[in-house]
């Protein structure tokens, strides 16, 4: 294996959802700069960073590029399911490998793909299970109108009709739509006690403003929650401090998660990034990756992709989160789920952890039927059946 | 069994409803190879041809964006053609909602293309037929309650059997080119006297009798 190994880095840090791409291309430089120095691995990663800028065109003439004439076998990236979808059939054709780090609506798995971020029963799953339990089984729902929110939609209307609930109302954006005020005199009116935001970008930053200053304006809202499987630290920051508090979100990372070792990843993100800078679950999902990577190339002693499939299923990594591994029948990773909810100072307060990283469920194969002695759906319905403990 | 299926589609006209601009190109240029006019439906504020479409094809990416758009596609009276870009179960619903007859997988390739295109046309017309037989047989069944009672007028007018009424039914529409429901109809709303239909009373019983002796 030759000792310098090219690894594409392939996040669009411009266009529709920067804030992200830049969250999650900062966390896999973070983990490559470790890896480098770090005198167990006999190889130094070079990345090649590419730029798609949101263009799913892009994403296609950036991988081809990486694949046929930079010598590249794997590359970290990706964010919208339309991307990875874009540049699958390159990755086949090539025979490369794409890490892919972000949390999404599941139903998928490829032999060149590295699935390391969320799949359904890790984010929605344990989501709703806390609100069913706690909140309500009455849901006003709000997305981004594309398959993340229609599929976690089906996933939530299924969920809580099977608990004697309804879905107030399913309301959807398009990407980048900033006019929420329909939906905010609809809440008005309905008065919801709970909202499953699934708006993403620069939507789902309009609604909770507005949201907020209903809220203020409305007394019969002050107790009404509003839920994620995406708000994040910066997202909280571009919110702003006015709004962004209170909010319910569930994600396998929060930088205040209390470890070792997210305490030290958290000061080495702010000591490379700026003080002030707070990693995300994007973040911290792209780092993990990278290490993975690192293990896996070290185990293979190889950049044949199926000898470091091989090599990543032998090991795991240390993340921030908890130990992370990939599960070897689908590519996905078994991973730690946290509930939190948001304060003004754009962090979450973990208020419920898993006992144990939770293994992937991206078909909803093993996620069992709601029970409760309500009356069984004739399609299995997602339950989520991990333990969660309260975080004191 | 032999199936003949439909493989010539020239002059047809496909509406195409896709997001991604590679998979409309390849679609395209291969309906173009195959004598069909396809049109690219590109933007929500297109005003309708006001020629109909043969058929068409369409993803969720586009096709659910505006309730203009997915009126559209149903609007189609031929063959829908999914073009799935995702597994996920909220994704193939709404495409089952459409009533497919047939999809492909994003991103579009040449290879299935036509495969596609015979498997829906002969389950679309299939599916079709299905339906227009439902719907005779649904009429049947609605009528039949007419049916019985223009058959119990006829026993008890004419003072004939169960077995003569029917036939009597059967005949008499038949020499009048009505089907047996609209006959029976106007013998129980008074259009046709029972009277008037002793002539093919006798003519059934006759017919009867002459059977009955060739067995003797």
């Amino acid at each position: 294996m030759n000792s310098r190994i090219p690894v594409g880095i392939l996040f669009s840090t411009q266009g529709p959802y920067a804030t992200v791409g830049r969250s999650m291309r900062d966390g896999a430089m973070l983990a490559l700069e470790e890896v480098n120095q770090d005198k167990r691995f006999p190889f130094e990663l070079v990345p090649i960073e590419c730029e798609p800028a949101g263009d799913n065109a892009a994403y296609s003439t950036h991988v081809r590029s990486l694949l046929r004439h930079e010598g590249v076998k794997h590359v970290i990236g990706c964010y919208t399911s339309s991307s990875r979808k874009e540049v699958i059939p390159i990755f086949e054709k090539y025979d490369g490998l794409l890490w892919y780090p972000s949390h999404y609506e599941g139903f998928e798995t490829n032999n060149n793909v590295i699935y390391t971020g969320a799949v359904q029963n890790q984010h929605v799953l344990p989501l709703m299970d806390y609100v069913l339990t706690h909140i309500t089984s009455d849901v006003y729902f709000i997305g981004s109108n594309y398959v993340w929110a229609w599929e976690n939609g089906r996933i939530i209307r299924e969920l809580s009709k099977a608990h004697g609930g309804e879905i107030i109302a399913e309301r959807y954006l398009q990407v980048g739509d900033l006019d929420v005020a329909r939906i905010i005199e609809e809440i008005h009116e309905k008065r919801p006690a709970f909202i499953m935001n699934m708006l993403i970008g620069e939507s789902s930053y309009a609604f909770y403003r507005a949201f907020a200053k209903a809220r203020d304006e409305n007394p019969a809202l002050q107790n009404t929650v509003v839920g994620s499987c995406t708000l994040c630290e910066p997202e909280l920051a571009q919110i702003g401090s006015q709004a962004c508090a209170g909010h319910l979100a569930s994600s396998v990372y929060f930088s205040t998660i209390e470890t070792e070792v997210n305490k030290q990843f958290v000061a080495s993100y702010r000591q490379r990034f700026g003080h002030e800078a707070l990693p995300s679950a994007d973040a911290e999902a792209s780092y993990n990756t990278v290490h993975l990577l690192a293990l896996a190339l070290a185990g293979a002693n190889s950049v044949d992709i199926d000898q470091v499939k091989k090599a990543l299923h032998r090991t795991s990594f240390q993340a921030p989160q908890g130990r992370v591994h990939v599960d070897p029948d689908s590519n996905h990773s078994y991973l730690t789920v946290r509930l939190g909810i948001s304060r003004e100072d754009a962090t979450f307060q973990v208020i419920l952890e898993a006992n144990a990283p939770v293994r992937p469920d991206p078909y909803l194969v093993w996620a069992e039927v709601c029970g409760a002695g309500s009356a069984q759906p004739a399609a299995p319905i997602a339950q989520n059946s991990i333990g969660l403990r309260v975080v004191r | 069994m032999t199936v003949t299926t439909r493989r010539n589609f020239k002059g047809h006209r496909a509406l195409i409803v896709c997001a991604a601009e590679k998979d409309r190109a390849v679609l395209t240029q291969f309906l173009l190879e195959l004598g069909v006019t396809p049109v690219v439906h590109e933007s929500h504020d297109e005003t309708e041809s006001h020629r109909p479409f043969d058929l068409v094809f369409f993803d969720d990416e586009l096709g659910r964006q505006f309730g203009g758009i997915t009126r559209m596609i149903d609007s189609v009276q031929g063959p829908a053609i999914a073009l799935i870009g995702s597994d996920a179960p909220s994704s193939v619903n709404w495409f089952i909602e459409r009533r497919v007859c047939g999809y492909l997988t994003k991103p579009l390739r040449k290879a299935g293309i036509l495969a596609s295109l015979i498997i829906a046309y002969q389950t679309f017309n299939a599916s079709y037929e299905t339906e227009q037989k439902l719907h005779r047989l649904e009429q049947q069944v609605r009528a039949r309650q007419v049916v019985c009672t223009a058959a119990i007028r006829l026993i008890e007018d004419m003072d004939i059997s169960v077995n003569d009424a029917f036939a009597l039914l059967r005949s008499a529409s038949m020499s009048r080119r009505l089907s047996l429901e609209d006959f029976a109809a106007m013998i129980v709303s008074g259009e046709i006297a029972v009277a008037a239909l002793k002539e093919d009373a006798d003519t059934v019983h006759r017919l009867r009798e002459t059977r009955l002796n060739r067995y003797l």
